[in-house]
């Protein structure tokens, strides 16, 4: 580079090194920040507050199956064998059990629709249907996996 | 880059993608101003300067997790970042041209007393002129003093590419202002 042109290089770099940013920047940046953190929290809250109505749902659901239970006709039909061999199946949005917490299986009656929101495979059409099912059950009375037993079908 | 202030520059961003409001303060004060030097230099104008700086900024409130901390320094890639925002701004402004840009573009400026300040504006203008893969070199290296290999990192592009386009930059300078009595 000449000489008059390193010369003009390095006051224009000069220049450059002396001006400032408007303070006003930082300002609208931390609105910036603030609104994605407000809007961050909410999602959050959202999610959480989903994520535990639903497993209240499902809990209750399975706890108290005779209240949604509808009648069932007599004339029932069995697809799976009593004692089932099928592993059980975590149920999603519940905390998994402490390493030290006493569980119990409960066998119950649950509608086929809960076991198809609790994640399990039926291959059953019939939503309407009546499933028997084994539940694990924690400490503070979660359900906490199922499996199932038998389906007996309204059709 | 001392290994303390990459230490620092760590600290802050994992707080900040945590959501710390005081890291991201942080992050802005230590880095803001070699993002609107570069800006300005690019540029020439320091509302268009101080618009690419909150863009910056702006985009790593929403992207806190792009910047990986093993693949270089955060100032040279919100540089680079800043390099990227003014590429798109350019292209889009290209698409409008004010009707007398054609006239007001060929006006030389008037001859001023100060010969180094005329210089200096002449420089600012040829660098404006540059195309964009050249002008990045020339603000880098010849304007904010980065080595070639921060100039590297920011212009996304191999060592020696750096080192090519600066000479081919400093080329173009020098036939811009021949003529003009500055590279002769």
């Amino acid at each position: 580079m000449s000489d008059r042109l390193s010369k003009a290089m390095g006051r224009l770099s000069a220049e450059s090194a002396k001006a400032e940013v408007p303070p006003e920047i930082e300002a609208a940046l931390l609105g910036e920040f603030d609104r994605r953190s407000r809007r961050r929290n909410a999602m959050s809250w959202t999610i959480a507050a989903g994520a535990i109505a639903a497993s209240i749902a499902l809990v209750l659901s399975l706890e108290y199956p005779s209240e949604v239970k509808p009648d069932v006709p007599a004339a029932v039909v069995a697809e799976v064998a009593p004692e089932s061999d099928q592993p059980f199946v975590p149920i999603p949005y519940v905390a998994p059990l402490g390493p030290y917490e006493q569980a119990q299986v409960v066998r119950m009656e649950v509608p086929v629709s809960q076991l198809i929101a609790a994640g399990l495979p039926m291959r059953t059409t019939d939503v309407g249907a009546q499933a028997e099912a084994d539940v694990v059950v924690g400490q503070d009375g979660r359900a906490r996996a199922v499996r199932l037993v038998s389906v007996s079908s309204t059709e | 880059m001392p290994e303390s202030e990459r230490t620092r520059d760590r600290d802050l961003l994992q707080r900040f993608r945590a959501g710390d409001r005081d890291a991201f303060t942080e992050i802005y004060r230590v880095h803001h101003k070699p993002v609107f030097r570069f800006a300005l230099l690019m540029t020439g104008d320091s509302v268009k300067a101080a618009e690419a700086t909150q863009d910056v900024f702006v985009w790593l409130i929403h992207h806190p997790a792009d910047f990986d901390p093993l693949r270089g320094e955060l100032g040279s890639f919100l540089v680079g970042v800043a390099r990227k925002q003014l590429k798109r701004r350019y292209s889009e402004e290209l698409r409008w041209v004010p009707l007398d840009e054609s006239a007001a573009g060929s006006v030389d400026p008037e001859p001023l007393a100060d010969q180094e300040e005329e210089d200096v504006i002449r420089l600012r203008r040829a660098i404006a002129a540059l195309p964009e893969r050249y002008r990045a070199v020339v603000v880098l290296c010849d304007l904010d003093g980065k080595s070639y290999e921060q100039a590297a990192t920011v212009a996304d592009c191999a060592v020696g590419t750096v080192r090519s386009r600066l000479h081919r930059a400093r080329a173009l300078l020098a036939r811009k202002l021949v003529g003009r009595g500055c590279a002769a």
